[in-house]
């Protein structure tokens, strides 16, 4: 590895976000000039000579860096941050899920309001959460892109059905855990459960029906 | 120098393909073996060859992968696709039919 070769290639480098794709196409670069360098030293170039005509050869590679930025900017399905706010949505709502029966547990009969209410703002935090994600963002004007996105669009019903499925079931628990501690009917409260199997049931078979 | 580079810069993805029709291949070899068919008359700049990569790539008429090197840095090697193969062939008829209707049309006629 030529130290040379490797300080101006960070240069060129040098104010591009680190992404994965940028830091592959490094990579490759790199590897690909050293081997470039060494043949020209066994050629018989002096180590000088061998690096100018190395670097010479590069051309202008920031149009590319652009290109490939751009790209991470508006593709890969979703970007970092939007996978992170996504994350954060749905680690809140699961965690008002979980501590919404120990209202009732604490406050009581006022405590089943609050339950419904921290319910209600847990399941409209997923629903907003599976709408608003970002979906495939057209790259170029060619019939391969405008393919891809016109399935993306065909599947936001089937995108819609998954927001509810993915609301159903934990819904279906707190329902479980809330109407057993409540009424004290651990015997039969599971009957809820086959409740929740047919509800789903009958959600997909609504959307199948539409599509 | 300059004016053959423009005539040929529309047939890099092509020049690329054939490189990768019977072998797997890296940048440098790829751009070592152009240099040497052409008794170093062409190379390709490494920007150029990068740009005709990604978007081959994204064409789907090459695929990449990380050759797992025992020692030095690790490569990047390209694969045409069957769909790669099919445009190449597309594209060398296409040329060879330039290639005859410009030399009939620069034949200089004799008086």
């Amino acid at each position: 590895m030529n130290e040379r070769i490797k300080t101006h290639v960070e240069g060129l480098f040098a104010g591009s976000p680190q992404t994965p794709k940028i830091l592959d196409l490094k990579e490759e670069l790199l590897a690909n000039l050293n081997s470039k360098y060494d043949d020209l030293l066994t050629g018989g170039f002096t180590p000088d000579d061998a690096y100018r005509t190395v670097i010479a050869g590069i051309g202008d590679i920031s149009e590319l860096v652009r290109q490939i930025q751009n790209e991470s900017a508006f593709n890969s399905h979703y970007p970092m941050k939007e996978k992170k706010k996504s994350a954060l949505f749905v680690a809140i709502a699961v965690g008002l899920y979980i501590i919404s029966p120990m209202c009732v547990v604490v406050f009581d009969d006022p405590g089943i309001l609050m339950m419904f209410a921290l319910i209600a703002a847990a399941t409209g935090l997923l629903i907003y959460n599976g709408m608003t994600r970002p979906r495939y963002v057209k790259e170029d004007e060619t019939i391969v892109e405008e393919f891809k996105q016109w399935k993306s669009e065909s599947s936001e019903k089937r995108h819609l059905r998954r927001s509810i499925s993915s609301v159903l079931w934990p819904l279906i628990v707190v329902i479980y855990l809330a109407f057993s501690f409540y009424f004290g009917a651990w015997a039969f409260s599971w009957i809820i459960f086959i409740i929740g199997v047919f509800v789903e049931g009958v959600i997909k078979l609504i959307f199948d029906l539409k599509e | 120098m300059s004016i053959t580079s423009d005539l040929l810069r529309g047939h890099t993805d092509t020049i690329i393909l054939n490189r990768l029709l019977h072998k797997d291949s890296y940048g440098y070899e790829i751009n070592k073996s152009i240099q040497e068919k052409t008794d170093n008359r062409y190379e390709l700049k490494e920007a150029t060859l990068y740009s005709a990569f990604r978007r081959l790539e994204e064409a789907g008429m090459i695929t990449s992968y990380w050759g797992d090197e025992t020692t030095g840095a690790r490569r990047r090697y390209y694969c045409a696709t069957a769909l790669g193969r099919q445009v190449y062939l597309k594209n060398k008829e296409d040329w060879e039919e330039t290639k005859e209707i410009i030399d009939q049309l620069l034949k200089e006629e004799e008086q």
